[in-house]
Formats: structure tokens, C-alpha cells, sequence
């Protein structure tokens, strides 16, 4: 009403405030809305006029502003509420009003109130606290109430008492609650204040219907109780469940993920995992792996744990299932143990431990078998490379201790000899002597530097094999020319053959091919007393592979032999039998390191089989690859089919030289005496099949080739007879020509040899190789002008020197930039070459070559270059190559090299320099 | 000990000019002649008939008025036939059961007909409170407020009321061509005209008290209605109040309308004089348009062939009001509460007496209005007219203290007479009002105990 009065207080149009009115009324139902003025008369919107008896409530409306609720009545109507408000003031149709008011009928109010409970068969009353009705919404109504005390005392059972203590309650505006019977009818009865005027708010329903409505909403609470809980305890369930469910799956995951990280775990650690029932070792779990490790299946593991028993062969003692009881719950027990793999009899070696657990009251127990193997080996591995080390460290401390030594002697040697020979100038006698002694010193010293060098390279991996094209007989033929010289010296003897030997053209790398072969030759020359044997043979084995060729060079001796003991370590660096302190005998200790490390290299084997007192033979075995182009060899049309001789007291010399007669075409026969030689020769020409060819070994049992030869052409046979021989003819070459002899052959024989000395034999001249050590060289440089760029003025003055001797005139430069400015300005010819150190201050021999090559003259730019330096190795050569050098010479200067080198050079450029 | 009297008086409310003071005198001196008589009565009668006349079962019930006695007391038996009931002619006001209730003889069951809250005070603690009982509850919320008491008890319940106002006799206006009046102006005009005609335009019994005070209310209901009126009523009718005179906002006007009536039709001294029968006859031979009356008289008159029209009093702001009270009042002895079946058997009477038939029946569903919820309106199509009215609700209670009636007929006839002018009335209205009152019943009853040796078993009229 309030909200009424301030839309009433600001509109004045009669229409709008009757719609006004004529809206709230639907809206809240009440009868009729009253304007009232300060007398107490009313007027409605309709215009209906009257007098509101609102007795003594309408001063306080007007005077006190206060609202009221008023029952009024019009006689022989219905009882009205009526609710009035001092809030709006006004005049309506003329009408000067100082109140509102609607009305209620008792009925409205009821359908207003939307009273209703118990469907309809409750009973709720307003009354005022004496019991006058004010609301009547009985149920049932058969009459009408008016005054709810009253009617309790006519109808109800409740006494007096009670009644007027009901009346009390209502008059003190208290609530409660009372059963009471009204015409044998129990009724609950319900009562609260309105806190409204004095009005009481009472509720009455039989009790029967409350019970119903409770019994049927405590029947319905139950159920929706019960349906609560169960639909609760459903979901509970269900959330329990699924919890359970996805705990279980979580776990059951958990599990499987560890299962899976356990089972790849053990299946992938070196650990057998056994768990075993304490009571009767069952097996409750064991790792899969334990086949690999220990060689025992799962299922015989399963079947029986003792099936472990045999890890440990037959000692029953180190059975650790035998220690198991021994184990208390929360125990573990540790051991090392050897077992040995049931499947491949290997003994390894185990860390066991075994754990005591109690899982639910069942004693369990887990055992870790670790495969230490590997540890324990590479722990062996390492103590023995801790010991190798220290042996090495303790072979270089030797080595040094010796190495000093080494070099000291054969400086001293240098030393000592260049004073003496400074003290003896004029002696040109001793001066030569002792020139010689150091230059042999300085070689020797050369050689122990090399060695160093090259082991330090090998151990560095800076060395690297060069394969080029080589020639099997020529390195063999060279290796003999080589060592010729010290075997003579020795007076020792030295055979050199070769077997089986078809293909000759190899790619290897030829010089550190030779360096092995020759290291060991040196070692059986400086082993072997004189008067020894020193042979070499070169046997090609089947099954290479294709492309290749299988070899084995055997280089044998009857020197002192070696211990079995050093034996196993001769290949070991910086060892020797004894010190040269006390065997007189020089050398580094490394040259028998270096040689297997280059077999090793050339992927072959190097083995020595050993006699202390006997000698010493080392057999290396590789494989080659075979040179594309090598050489087929073609049988001689001239000889096929004819016979041949070959005579020679070592029947694998017989056999190999048959061999490759065969090839050849011929059909080859072999004699191992000269006497058999000669009768074999004669019977020959008198069956009319005589040979067409002999080859006679010089040095037979019974007579020499000579002899031989000399005999055989006395049968009149003139068939070619070629001398094979492991010595150097020249000394009798003019009396085998004499005997007869067509060719020499050079031990040990190639193939290619047999070829071409048949072949030279038959007249197809074919230019014999000069396998002689070279002579002196003709003095063919004279009036070319070198360019000499050395920084060292030692080395400077010695190169001078002997530049001088072969005639060349010889200009200087100390470095690279000084030589660069000097080409440069000169006139293309001037120099025939220039010799350039590499290594030099300001600019080094590389630099100064490339500036030389990038010079705007071509001609100076093409002056021929050639290397020295003291850098001997294959990168320095391919560096010097590289950055346009024509030839390379190493230091200390070789005189041979020097001139072959610069022959080389000079042949390649012919002309202008 | 029980006083009883003899009182086969159909009214008592015989009342002439004097103070209220003298009236009230004048009273107590009757009531105790009365009872005087009935002692020595008694005692010459033979008081050793000293058998217990009263039955524990028997009801007493005192009428106001013989209009009950034969109306209403047959019915009540008739629906009470195991009840005995005595029916006795009591009086018309309180006084005089305040008298007996000084000497504990209140009755089962009072009636009056002159009644206000302020004037049944003493006798509250000695009356039942029927406030929880279903024939107060029956009764409008909006009257029964009339009767309630401050403390919320409801001693006193209204039978259905009588309307008051303004007879007309249509007959005589039609024949004079005068329109029947609307408003005052037209009452006036109305009455003007008819005394140009020789005709007492309008004529009452201002011989009685309730005359006088009903015209005088009657004139100025609207204002008696107002807030102003209504603040004074409330405080007029407080029982806390010992003396309440009137307001100077609603009653100077008041007198001032009646002193304006007096003379706008014609009242005269000697109408004084004029008492029922002068009136009737008055109206009846038409040579008075118009009368004071009640609703009944109009059907009464109607039933004699007289065209009679009930008028409201009308306002001089234009409004048209009935003056109605309630035909009496009933209440119950508290000592009912002390005998169980007693007070059940009062209650059943009450509840027959203030029934929809016991209404109807005593009313003739005539001319009654109704106080209570459960009681149907009974108006007679010859008071049609005032059916608006009444929807309009523009009834109103008269101010019935016995103060009021006293005073209304001191003040209203010198009025008349022409002794007093308005504001002389309103302040002799007023004094009255608050003049306190004497202390003469106790003589009375000290005579009658001197005189009486044991209780008088007053004589009841057969049902």
C-alpha cells in the first residue's frame, strides 16, 4: 500500500488511478480499495460511498500515521479485514481523503492466503487471544466458528482447565501444540502467534490425517529417506567401487609397470632375481634372464632350485642355498662366488646376496645374483694395463736409461771421432777412417732417432700405410741388395727363395714393407754368430681372397734364439733380451714393436717361433691386394712343351722353380746334386729329348753351377743354362760366362725373374734390371746453379759442400722470403732448382713455394723445387707435393738420394734447367 | 444473601427534567422502596418458609423491558424445556444491577437496555467474561470492540439493534406537494413548509431523555463520528476515567446544530411536554409530517395504512445517517463459574437467547440490524430505503450512558426552553458530565437488611 500511496500521491488522473487500482486488485485480490477521509467516510474508486467504522483505530491512522489492520463490518455482510494507510493523502472525485484502504473478505483473505494443508482437511484459524475468529478456514465446514475457545469448550473433551490454559497461551501470544478430540475425532492442534494485532494462527487437522500424511510422509520421508540412502549408498557403493577399481587398476598398473620395469630390468641387468619360499625353497619368482647368466633355465630353476647346485661344480660348501637358513627375517647375507655357466662351461663370477623378508607372515627369501664378470674383467683388464703400464713406464725408464745411452754412444762416436779428426787434419788416412766412423755413427744415430720417431707416430696413430703398386721380386731383390753388404760382413750365409709365388704385382706399402723385412733381417744378421744361416721366403698361400693374395715371409736364423720368456714380450716396445749395456748388441728395443704394429696395420700376423741357442724365425702372414694390372704370366711359345732342368740343393727351390717352369710351358724336371744334373743333361740328348733349359743353383753339395754348367756343355748341350743364385755374381760372372752360363738369376726368383731370364736366355733382350748397389754417379750437374734455402748454417755449409762435388753452383737463401725475393728476381734459368728447407723463420719452405708457384713469371714460377728437410714422412711428402714441390729429399743428407732426387727432377724437366 | 425484589414494572426509565444527580437519587430511592416493600412482603408472608427456594437448576434472567417477556422468554423456553429458567422484569439500566450486585444479588442473567462501558465498570468483576465465547465471537469484530474492556474481558454482548431516526409520512408530503427531504436543507425547507401549512413539520417526545439525546446526537453524527468524535469517545467511554466531559473540538458544534434545529423546525417548549402517544397521534391524524421514531413504528404505521418513511438524520455536510442501538445488552453472573451446570445452562440461554432465531423472533425480522456474523439482516421492504444506508454503513451507535441520558434531557430541554443557547448548553453539557457521583444506595440498603431476617425468593412470572 505504501508503494500505492507514492504512485497515488503523484498521479491526479481519476482514469489512471482507477486502472491503477483496478491492476492491484487482480494482482492482490483484495474487495474493494477505499479512499477514506478524516470523518471516516469512504469513497471507492467506483464511487461507492459509505462510512468505515474503523472505531478508535482511525485517530491513530490519522493522527499517529500509523497503519492498521481493522476488522469492520456492514451489518448482514461478511466480516471485513480491512487494511488501512495513513501513507496517501489526496482528493479523488472530489473526494478529500487522508487514508487508503483495501478490504478482505474472510473467503478472499482464505483464497489470498492460498491456506491449505492437509488437502483440505486441515483446519486453520486466525483468532484474536479471547478465541474470536477472525479467519475461518475450517475444514469441513458445517457451521461457522466464531469463537475457537468456545467451540473447544462445547465440542472438544478438553477440560476447563486445559481450555483456559490454551486461552492463557493465546493471550500471552505463546505457540504449542495439544491433541484434542472434538467429537471423537482426535485432532492435532496447532497454535503460534501472528505477532499481528493479538492474532493467534491455529492449525487443526485429525490427528488420523497427520498420522496418514505423517505416516504417509513419514512413509514417504522413509522411502525417500530409505531411497536417499540407498541411492546414497548406491553411489557410495559405486564410488567406492570404482575407487576400488581404479585403485585396483591404478595398482594393478602400478604392478604392471613395475612388472614390466622389473622384467625389463632383469631381463637386461646382469642380476638373476629369485624369491623362494622359506619353508621348502619353492620358487616363487625367478628373473627370466637367469638362463643367460647362469645357464640354468626358468623352468629347470622352478622345477627345482637346486639345479643351482651345480653353479658351484661340486663343492658343496660355497652352495649358497645352503646358507639361506641361516637368515633371519630382516638378515641379508653377502657372497662372492665363481660359478660356471651350465650352458657354455664359462666360469664367471657372481655377487650374491640374499635377503630375509617376512611378507604377511611368510618368511621369504630374495636372492640378488649379480654377474660380476665383466667388472672382474675389466678390473683384470686393468690391473693388467696398470701392470702393462707400469711395465711400460718402467720399459720407457729403461728405454730412456738406454735411449740416453743409445744416443750417447754413437755421439760420442760423432764427437769423439770429429775432434780426432780435427786433431789430425793433414792425415787424410785417418781423417777418412774417421769420417767414416761418423758418418756411421750419425747413420746409426739416424736410425735410433727414426725408430723413436716412428714409434712415437705409431703409438700416436699418425702413421699411416700408402699403398701403391709393388712389385714382390723387386722389394725382395732390393731387401737383398740391402742387407748384402752386412751378411758379407758377418760372413753370414743368406737364402733367399721364394714358393708358390704367382702373383707378384701387389699394392702395398713397399717402404714400410721393407722396414719390417729389413728390421728383421737386421735383427737375424745382428743375432746370428757369423758363420750362420740367415734365409728369407716368400710363399704365396691359397684361399685369398679375390683380388687379393695371401703371402708369408718367413725370415728365419741360426742366431742365439730367444728365451720363451722374452719371446712373448720381443713384440713389446723397448724390450730386449739384455740390455746392449751387457750384450754389446745396439739397438732401441723398438724396431720388433714397430714391425707388428705395421703388420698389425696391414692387417697380417707376425708370430716368432724361438730356440735359445738355436735361432729365431719369424713367419708374417698377410694378405695384399692384388696389383689390377699385374702381371699375367704367358707361357713361352719358344720353350712349351720342352724340357727343362732345374737344379738346386733345396728341394723347395726345386719345387718352386718347377712350379713356375710349368707356367711357362715347359716340362720341368729338378735334381738336388750337380752330378745328378749332368747325367740327367746327357741322358737327355741321348733319348733325344734334351733340355731346353737348366737352371742350376750355384752353391750345389757336390759342384758348383760352374762346374756343372761347364760339364753340360761339354755333352755338346747348348741349351740356356741360368745360374740361380742368392750371392752377387760380378766376382764370377766372367767365369760362368766362360762355363757357359747364358744368365743369372738372381735368389730369391720371382716369376717374372724366370721369365725374363729365359726369355733373355732365348735373345728376347729384354734390359736387365740393375739391381746392382748404384754406383757413383756421373758428375753430369756441373754449372747448374742451385738455389739453396736453408736457415741453418751448418747444414747450409755441409749441403754447399756437397753440391760443390757433383759441380752445382750454389746460391743461398736462409729463408723462405729471402729465397721467394731472389727467384723472383731473377731470370728464368738461372736457377736449375731450388733446394727448400721447410722448416725456416720468417717464411717456411711451404709458404715460400706456393709464393713461388703464384708468381706472374711462369717460367720462375715453374722452377723446380725440391724439398730437404729432416721431416722424412710420407704427410711431409704429400705436403711438399701439395704445395708444389717437384721433389723431396730428407735430412740428413743422403748423398745417393740427393743425386737420384735431383736426377729425377732434372730428367722431368729437361730442357731449360 | 440474595435480595430479591418484585419488580413487575414494565418500564423503568421513567425520567423527568432535573440533574442527573436527582434522577440517579430519585432512582436509588425507587429500587429501595421496592425492595422495602418486597422484604416486608416476604417477612409478613411468612420468612420461616425457610425451605431453599432457589433451585441450583433454575436460571434467573432479568428482562429490561415486557418486549423481551413476549417476544423473547417463550422462545427461550420453548428451546430450553429442561432448563428452568425464571424470567424476570429487571430495569433498563445498570444502576440497578449494580445495586444488586452490591448486595450480591446479581442475577443469573442481566439484561439493560441503557448501557455503556464506563457505567458497567462496577459490576465487571461480578459479570463473566464472555469473550471466549462463540456468541460474542458471532458478534462483529467492529461492535463487540463496544464492549469490550480494556483488560479484553466482554462482560456485556449486544442483542441485534433498533434504528432511530426520522419518520416521515409520505402521504402527507405528496399531498402538500412538498418533496421529502434529502439533506437538512430540504428537512428544513420541508418542515418550513409544512408549517405554513399548519402542519408541525417535525415533532418529537422530547418528554423523554432518550429523545432529547438521540436529537441531539442524531444531528451531528458526523461529527460524533469523526476522528475528533471518535478520540473523544474512546476517552468518554474509558471505564479508567471516573469523570469525562467533553471535548471542545466535536461538541460545541453539536450544540450548536441542535440550537440551529430548534429553530430551523420550530421546536417548541411545550414540545417538552409531548411524550409517545401525543406523537403517534400527532403523526397518525397528520398533523405532524414528521416524527422521531424507530424503524418499527414505520412498518407499524405501516400496517395501519399510513405511508410512513423511515429518514435518516441528516448531516449538514449532506451526509445521511441512521442512529441504531442494540435492543439491550446481556451478561451472566460470574458466580455461574462456581456451578458448572449452571453456567451451562446460563450459556444455553444465552447462546438461544442471542441466536439467528432468537433475534429473528424477537425482532419479527423487521427492523433490526444485526451485531452479529451468524444473524442474516432482517429489514422490512418498507425501510428499503435504508438499505443504502446501511451498506454505506452509516449507522451509528448512540452514546448511551446513563449520564448521557440524563443530561442530554436537562440541557436539551432548557435548550428548548430557550434557557440555554448553544455554548450555554455545551458547558452545562459538560459539567454534568464531569460532575462525580453520590453515595444514596447504601442507605437504601441498609434499610432493607434492617428489615429483612432472611433472603426473599422474588416471584417469577410464568415463562
Amino acid at each position: 500500500m505504501h508503494l500505492w500511496a507514492d504512485y497515488l500521491q503523484d498521479v491526479t488522473d481519476e482514469n489512471e488511478i482507477r486502472d491503477f487500482v483496478d491492476h492491484a486488485q487482480e494482482e492482490t485480490g483484495f474487495t474493494d480499495f477505499y479512499f477514506i477521509s478524516r470523518e471516516g467516510n469512504y469513497r471507492t474508486v467506483s464511487g461507492k460511498t459509505g462510512y468505515m467504522d474503523l472505531k478508535n483505530e482511525l485517530p491513530k491512522l490519522i493522527l499517529y500515521g500509523k497503519d492498521m489492520v481493522v476488522n469492520s463490518v456492514v451489518p448482514g455482510q461478511p466480516q471485513i479485514l480491512v487494511f488501512a494507510s495513513p501513507a496517501a493523502s489526496g482528493i479523488y472525485e472530489d473526494f478529500e481523503y487522508e487514508v487508503i484502504a483495501v478490504s478482505f473478505n474472510n473467503s478472499d483473505l482464505i483464497k489470498t492466503l492460498e491456506i491449505s494443508t492437509f488437502d483440505n482437511k486441515a483446519s486453520s484459524f486466525v483468532i484474536r487471544s479471547d478465541g474470536r475468529v477472525v479467519v475461518d478456514n475450517a475444514a469441513d465446514k458445517q457451521q461457522d466458528i466464531y469463537n475457537f475457545l468456545a467451540m473447544l469448550r462445547k465440542y472438544s473433551q478438553m477440560s476447563s482447565e486445559e481450555i483456559d490454559r490454551l486461552h492463557e497461551d493465546f493471550s500471552q501470544g505463546n505457540s504449542g501444540a495439544a491433541i484434542l478430540e472434538i467429537a471423537d475425532t482426535s485432532y492435532y492442534l496447532v497454535y503460534e502467534s501472528a505477532v499481528f494485532e493479538d492474532w493467534i494462527l491455529l492449525g487443526m487437522v485429525p490427528t488420523v490425517i497427520v498420522n496418514a500424511s505423517m505416516n504417509e510422509l513419514q512413509y514417504s520421508t522413509f522411502l525417500l529417506v530409505a531411497g536417499i540412502m540407498v541411492i546414497l549408498g548406491i553411489v557410495m557403493l559405486v564410488i567406492v567401487i570404482r575407487r576400488n577399481r581404479l585403485n585396483l587398476r591404478k595398482k594393478d598398473t602400478e604392478i604392471l609397470y613395475r612388472e614390466e620395469l622389473f622384467s625389463k630390468l632383469s631381463t637386461n641387468v646382469d642380476a638373476v632375481f629369485l624369491m623362494l619360499d622359506a619353508k621348502d625353497l619353492r620358487v616363487d619368482y625367478v628373473s627370466p634372464n637367469i638362463e643367460k647368466l647362469v645357464g640354468v633355465s626358468e623352468k629347470q630353476a622352478r622345477a627345482n632350485i637346486h639345479a643351482l647346485d651345480h653353479l658351484t661344480g661340486d663343492d658343496d660348501t660355497v652352495r649358497v642355498l645352503n646358507q639361506l637358513p641361516g637368515i633371519l627375517p630382516g638378515q641379508q647375507g653377502e657372497w662372492d662366488r665363481e660359478y660356471i655357466h651350465q650352458k657354455t662351461g664359462e666360469v664367471r663370477w657372481f655377487h650374491v646376496i640374499a635377503f630375509c623378508s617376512d611378507i604377511q607372515g611368510k618368511k621369504k627369501y630374495i636372492l640378488v645374483m649379480s654377474d660380476r664378470t665383466k667388472d672382474k674383467n675389466i678390473n683384470q683388464a686393468l690391473e693388467d694395463a696398470v701392470k702393462a703400464a707400469e711395465s711400460a713406464n718402467r720399459a720407457k725408464s729403461t728405454f730412456l736409461s738406454n735411449m740416453s745411452h743409445d744416443i750417447r754412444t754413437p755421439m760420442n762416436a760423432i764427437i769423439g771421432f770429429t775432434t780426432l779428426a780435427s786433431a789430425n787434419i793433414g792425415n787424410d788416412a785417418k781423417i777418412k777412417e774417421y769420417l767414416s766412423k761418423i758418418l756411421s755413427s750419425g747413420n746409426h744415430l739416424l736410425s735410433l732417432i727414426n725408430d723413436v720417431l716412428d714409434m712415437s707416430r705409431i703409438e700416436s696413430g699418425k702413421i699411416h700405410l700408402e699403398e701403391t703398386e709393388a712389385n714382390l721380386s723387386d722389394i725382395l731383390h732390393d731387401l737383398k741388395t740391402i742387407i748384402s753388404g752386412q751378411v758379407h760382413a758377418k760372413q753370414l750365409e743368406l737364402y733367399m727363395d721364394t714358393m708358390d709365388v704367382t702373383d707378384e704385382d701387389v699394392c702395398c706399402d713397399k717402404v714400410r714393407l721393407n722396414q719390417v723385412l729389413l728390421n728383421l733381417l737386421s735383427n737375424a744378421i745382428k743375432f746370428t754368430p757369423p758363420g750362420g744361416t740367415v734365409s728369407v721366403r716368400v710363399s704365396q698361400l691359397p684361399n685369398a681372397p679375390e683380388g687379393k693374395g695371401r703371402y708369408e715371409l718367413r725370415v728365419k736364423d741360426t742366431g742365439i734364439g730367444m728365451s720363451e720368456e722374452f719371446a712373448a714380450r720381443v713384440f713389446n716396445p723397448f724390450e730386449r733380451e739384455r740390455t746392449s749395456t751387457v750384450s754389446k748388441i745396439q739397438g732401441t728395443g723398438l724396431g720388433m714393436s714397430i714391425s707388428k704394429n705395421i703388420i698389425d696395420m696391414m692387417g697380417g700376423t707376425i708370430e716368432v717361433h724361438t730356440e735359445q741357442g738355436k735361432g729365431t724365425e719369424f713367419i708374417i702372414r698377410f694378405e695384399l691386394r692384388l696389383h689390377s694390372e699385374h702381371k699375367k704370366f704367358e707361357k713361352i711359345k719358344e720353350l712349351e712343351g720342352l724340357r727343362a732342368l732345374v737344379v738346386d740343393d733345396d728341394f723347395n727351390t726345386c719345387d718352386s722353380v718347377t712350379k713356375m717352369l710349368l707356367h711357362v710351358g715347359m716340362r720341368s724336371e729338378w735334381t738336388m746334386t750337380g752330378k745328378e744334373a749332368v747325367l740327367r743333361a746327357k741322358q737327355a740328348t741321348e733319348v733325344n729329348d734334351a733340355f731346353h733349359a737348366y737352371i742350376i743353383d750355384w752353391r750345389l753339395p757336390d759342384m758348383n753351377g760352374i762346374e756343372v754348367t761347364r760339364r753340360i756343355r761339354s755333352l755338346g748341350d747348348d741349351t740356356p743354362i741360368i745360374i740361380l743364385t742368392a750371392y752377387d755374381w760380378t766376382d764370377i760372372e766372367a767365369e760362368a760366362r766362360e762355363a757357359g752360363v747364358t744368365a743369372f738369376c738372381s735368389k730369391p726368383m720371382f716369376m717374372s725373374d724366370l721369365q725374363d731370364s729365359l726369355l733373355s736366355a732365348l735373345g728376347r733382350q729384354k734390359a736387365e734390371i740393375n739391381r746392382d748397389i748404384p754406383s757413383d754417379q756421373t758428375k753430369s750437374f756441373t754449372g747448374k746453379k742451385l738455389l739453396l734455402v736453408e736457415d741453418n748454417e751448418l747444414n747450409r755449409e755441409i749441403a754447399i759442400e756437397i753440391l760443390n762435388e757433383y759441380g752445382f753452383i750454389v746460391d743461398t737463401a736462409e729463408n723462405g722470403r729471402e729465397a721467394l725475393d731472389k727467384v723472383r728476381v731473377s731470370k728464368p734459368g738461372d736457377y736449375a732448382l731450388v733446394l727448400m728447407d721447410i722448416q725456416m723463420p720468417v717464411m717456411d719452405g711451404h709458404e715460400a713455394t706456393k709464393q713461388i708457384r703464384a708468381l706472374d713469371n711462369p717460367e720462375l714460377a715453374a722452377v723446380p723445387i725440391v724439398a730437404m728437410t729432416a721431416n722424412a714422412f710420407n704427410e711431409d711428402r704429400k705436403a711438399a707435393k701439395a704445395c708444389g714441390m717437384n721433389g723431396f729429399i730428407s735430412k740428413p743428407i743422403n748423398i745417393e738420394e740427393i743425386i737420384q732426387t735431383l736426377k729425377s727432377v732434372f730428367d722431368s724437366f729437361p730442357t731449360k734447367y | 444473601m440474595l435480595y430479591g425484589i418484585n419488580a413487575g414494572i414494565l418500564k423503568l426509565n421513567v425520567y423527568d427534567g432535573g440533574s442527573k444527580r436527582d434522577e440517579k437519587n430519585k432512582q436509588k430511592s425507587l429500587i429501595a422502596t421496592m425492595m422495602m416493600v418486597s422484604v416486608t412482603l416476604a417477612f409478613l408472608s411468612g420468612c420461616a418458609a425457610n425451605e431453599k427456594s432457589e433451585d441450583e437448576d433454575t436460571i434467573t434472567v432479568y428482562l429490561w423491558g415486557n418486549t423481551l417477556n413476549e417476544r423473547l422468554t417463550p422462545y427461550i423456553q420453548s428451546q430450553l424445556p429442561d432448563v428452568n429458567i425464571e424470567f424476570i422484569m429487571g430495569n433498563n439500566d445498570l444502576d440497578f444491577y449494580k445495586f444488586m450486585n452490591e448486595h450480591g444479588e446479581l442475577p443469573d442473567i442481566i439484561t439493560c437496555r441503557r448501557f455503556s462501558l464506563h457505567d458497567a465498570a462496577e459490576l465487571k468483576d461480578q459479570l463473566m467474561n464472555l469473550s471466549t465465547t462463540e456468541v460474542a465471537g458471532a458478534i462483529y469484530e467492529s461492535y463487540i470492540g463496544s464492549f469490550t474492556n480494556a483488560d479484553g474481558t466482554v462482560n456485556w454482548l449486544p442483542f441485534c439493534g433498533t434504528i432511530d431516526g426520522l419518520v416521515a409520512n409520505r402521504a402527507l408530503f405528496e399531498e402538500y406537494s412538498i418533496p421529502m427531504p434529502t439533506d437538512y436543507d430540504s428537512l428544513i425547507s420541508a418542515c418550513q413548509a409544512f408549517e405554513e401549512q399548519g402542519i408541525r413539520g417535525f415533532v418529537a417526545d422530547f418528554a423523554y431523555d432518550y429523545t432529547c439525546m438521540e436529537v441531539l446526537q442524531g444531528l451531528s453524527i458526523p461529527e460524533i463520528t469523526s476522528m475528533e468524535g471518535r478520540m473523544w469517545r474512546s476517552s468518554y467511554e474509558d471505564m479508567s476515567e471516573d469523570a469525562v466531559g467533553l471535548d471542545d473540538v466535536v461538541w460545541p458544534g453539536v450544540f450548536d446544530r441542535m440550537e440551529q434545529f430548534i429553530s430551523d423546525v420550530n421546536i417548541r417548549p411545550e414540545d417538552l411536554e409531548l411524550d409517545y402517544d401525543p406523537v403517534i397521534n400527532m403523526f397518525t391524524e397528520g398533523k405532524a409530517a414528521m416524527i422521531r421514531s424507530g424503524g418499527a413504528n414505520v412498518i407499524e404505521f405501516q400496517n395501519n395504512n399510513i405511508d410512513a418513511v423511515f429518514l435518516p438524520y441528516f448531516g449538514q455536510d449532506g451526509e445521511q445517517w441512521l442512529l441504531t442501538y442494540p435492543e439491550f445488552q446481556v451478561a451472566l453472573n460470574k458466580d455461574l463459574e462456581k456451578n458448572t451446570k449452571r453456567q451451562e445452562m446460563a450459556m444455553k440461554v444465552l447462546e438461544v437467547m442471542l441466536s439467528e432465531e432468537g433475534q429473528n423472533t424477537f425482532a419479527k425480522g423487521e427492523d433490526v440490524i444485526t451485531y452479529s456474523q451468524n444473524i442474516d439482516l432482517l429489514l422490512s421492504p418498507y425501510l428499503d430505503n435504508l438499505k443504502p444506508l446501511i451498506n454505506q454503513n452509516h449507522l451509528y451507535i448512540r452514546i448511551a450512558s446513563n449520564d448521557f441520558f440524563a443530561v442530554s434531557k436537562d440541557v436539551v430541554s432548557k435548550m428548548i426552553r430557550g434557557e440555554y443557547d448553544a455554548q450555554q448548553a455545551y458547558e452545562a453539557f459538560d459539567a454534568q458530565l464531569k460532575q462525580p457521583a453520590d453515595q444514596t444506595s447504601e442507605t437504601v440498603l441498609s434499610v432493607i437488611t434492617i428489615l429483612c431476617q432472611k433472603p426473599y425468593t422474588p416471584k417469577v412470572f410464568p415463562a
